[in-house]
């Protein structure tokens, strides 16, 4: 007895050990449940993924071994599966690029110049968003198609004299994949324009900073949080697309998701399209680091 | 005081509990009654033949059906019909795809529909997982009675005890725009037209198929479709690599493509070609290739997940009398496989070649055979089919 209250507040059993952890997490009730989903819906999936791209096949894609090998992984860097993930990634990388082009002057320009049309141009960037993915993109097919309404008004302009070859092409995915993605790139760095103190344009100004240069310096480091923050709401959804490329691509472009996609449904290895899964997955994880890291607090803010 | 006003309102609420709940009673299945076995064979119309008592009076028990289903395959009135004569509830679940359709059975062997329908290769694989049940032919007397002959030896009878044709289907079929080509074109009639057709380059669809365009290539270069020769496949890969930049998309339902004129070659099924002839006379015509097609047949299977056998062979019986399955082969035309049916098609489509083949095509046609769909046959497939899609 005279010992333990010596020893006093050293945990004696369990329970004891338990509390004093749950103590010092005040937080656990608000994030235990949505941890637990995300372990749950998130995490277990994709260590079932894991598992599988680990496993061997038999003959007919169906029979699956649970004997240890990396052959699916050292088949990605052989033939055309090392060109389709290459492919991929460019075309991500590409709609990114791309949709900043596009989307920083947007942001920009409803930031800084809308005035009262603020809000009614921002709605009209984001409404688009709210039909149906599926439709919009027969929409484009009908649009782009060569009886379409391009090439028809072209042709009755008299622009051109045969239709143009404008869909089921690389340049049509690449398309498709800006359109789907622009509204992403446009919010995040329209939010972090807003934010921009304007005093401190000001003061660039008054130390004689001319308008380009007040942009290089002072405006585009100020909001590389939304910039990253657009990134990795472009870029990983692009890297996964799978209907773009099928619809707008005529089946002839293959991206990682119709890869996959071939994999589980047509050819029925399942380790093989787990490996490609498992691959993607890494990438993501990795631009999705790298993002917040370049872009700070800020970044992680902008998304939500 | 108080505890009486309880009673009472007890007392109440329970008779208008009852009150309510008697009309329904009387509403109760129980009031319709299940027709005996002999009503049953005396309404069968005159011809056909009725199923067996037990069968009968199992499916009357059983009073449900599921069946999975291409999406808007076996026309509603057949489903209707069904359901009225038998008083059986019938559901159905739509199916897009034969990958998807066998990835469901593959990842749940117990999927409990008790009829899906398949194309060939869906047959053939679904068999190789194991996941069929045997049917009971004595149960199925109509298809006994109604099969023409071939039919028993490829795809029906004790041999072949999984499958209830529905139809037979020729596979590397095209069709075309007559406005934009040129009949005279001596391609026209061949496989070449779809292979050997730069002159138009961005206008030919090709089924976005792995079996069926690495099979046309095949035919084209004069083998079998079921070659697992590493030569042959190679050559093949070739043929496509050669035809991919003439090619506007692979498409399998190119519907709107070939209804707008953007494509004027394409590649589809036997059925929905004839449909768009028909509906829109004089603007599209149906090539079924001097090479050759593959000739198979489109089935009824009944998974071994299916809760209701009995009720799953009476409606096969009952698909196959002569007025339902006119009903059917209408909806979308193929080649019978119910000679009754015969008398009572439409005028003039008994000359359709792809209903009424003539028997030195049907001499060069092949079934396909379940060897593409595993081991060698899948792995060079699905290598060629990488590369030309990639």
């Amino acid at each position: 007895m005279l010992a333990s209250k010596v020893v006093g507040k050293v945990p004696r059993n369990l329970r004891e050990k338990i509390r004093k952890f749950l103590a010092k997490q005040p937080h656990l009730p608000y994030v235990g449940p949505f941890s637990l989903w995300i372990v749950l819906f998130v995490i277990a999936p994709l260590g079932v993924i894991l598992y599988f791209s680990f496993l061997t096949t038999g003959a007919y894609g169906g029979e699956i071994f649970p004997i240890f090998t990396l052959e699916h992984y050292l088949r990605l860097w052989r033939g055309a599966y090392g060109i389709i993930l290459l492919r991929t990634l460019l075309f991500a990388f590409g709609t990114n690029i791309v949709c900043l082009l596009i989307g920083y002057p947007m942001a920009y320009c409803i930031a800084r110049r809308g005035g009262r049309w603020k809000a009614t141009l921002l709605f009209l960037v984001i409404i688009p968003s709210w039909t149906s993915w599926l439709i919009r993109l027969y929409a484009l097919r009908t649009i782009a198609g060569f009886a379409g309404i391009i090439n028809s008004t072209l042709l009755s302009l008299g622009l051109i004299s045969s239709p143009l070859g404008i869909l089921f092409n690389p340049y049509a995915v690449m398309f498709g994949l800006v359109y789907a993605f622009l509204p992403f790139m446009v919010l995040p760095i329209y939010a972090s324009l807003v934010g921009l103190d304007p005093s401190l344009l000001e003061a660039s100004v008054d130390l004689g900073a001319t308008p380009f240069r007040r942009f290089l310096t002072v405006t585009l480091p100020l909001t590389k949080g939304g910039i990253f923050a657009g990134t990795i709401l472009v870029f990983i959804p692009a890297l996964g697309s799978w209907l773009v490329p099928l619809l707008l691509g005529g089946a002839k472009v293959m991206m990682a998701g119709n890869l996959v996609h071939l994999q589980y449904m047509t050819v029925g290895n399942i380790p093989m399209g787990s490996s490609i899964a498992v691959v993607l997955v890494a990438v993501v994880l990795l631009i999705m680091y790298l993002s917040i890291k370049l872009g700070g607090e800020d970044a992680l803010e902008r998304i939500l | 005081m108080s505890k009486r006003k309880n009673l009472l309102a007890l007392i109440g609420t329970l008779i208008l509990l009852v009150s309510l709940s008697v009309p329904m009673m009387q509403c109760a299945p129980a009031a319709e009654e299940v027709r005996a076995y002999e009503e049953y064979v005396a309404s069968v119309p005159e011809g056909c033949f009725p199923v067996p008592r037990e069968c009968y009076e199992q499916a009357m028990e059983e009073g449900e059906l599921y069946i999975y289903d291409w999406v808007d395959w076996i026309p509603a009135v057949i489903l209707e019909g069904f359901k009225e004569e038998f008083g059986i509830k019938v559901t159905v679940d739509p199916l897009t795809s034969t990958d998807d359709q066998v990835a469901k059975f593959k990842l749940n062997p117990d999927t409990p529909y008790d009829i899906t329908t398949t194309g060939p290769k869906g047959y053939q694989r679904l068999a190789l997982l194991n996941v069929l049940r045997e049917l009971n032919h004595d149960w199925l007397p109509n298809a006994n009675a109604f099969m023409p002959e071939p039919v028993f030896e490829i795809r029906y009878g004790p041999e072949h005890p999984y499958t209830v044709p529905m139809d037979g289907f020729f596979f590397n079929v095209y069709g075309y725009n007559k406005k934009y080509v040129d009949e005279a074109d001596p391609r026209v009639g061949s496989l070449a037209l779809l292979f050997d057709a730069e002159e138009y380059a961005g206008r030919i669809t090709m089924i976005d198929d792995m079996f069926d365009c690495v099979g046309a290539a095949l035919t084209y270069l004069g083998y079998s479709y079921n070659s697992v020769d590493e030569g042959e496949l190679m050559e093949a890969k070739e043929v496509l690599l050669r035809q991919k930049p003439w090619v506007l998309a692979y498409d399998s339902q190119p519907t709107r493509l070939v209804l707008e004129d953007e494509a004027w070659i394409f590649m589809w099924w036997v059925g929905n070609i004839r449909e768009q002839i028909l509906e829109y006379p004089g603007r599209f015509e149906m090539v079924l290739p001097e090479e050759g097609a593959v000739l198979d047949f489109e089935q009824m299977v009944f998974p071994i997940g299916g809760k209701n056998p009995a009720a799953a062979h009476l409606f096969a019986n009952y698909f196959h009398r002569p007025e339902a399955y006119i009903e059917f082969i209408t909806h979308y035309p193929s080649s019978l496989v119910n000679t009754a049916a015969i008398p009572l098609l439409p005028e003039g489509w008994e000359d359709f070649p792809e209903i009424n083949p003539s028997e030195e095509y049907l001499a060069k046609c092949e079934p396909s055979l379940p060897i593409i769909l595993t081991g060698k046959g899948l792995e060079l497939r699905a290598a060629i089919w990488e590369e030309v899609k990639g």
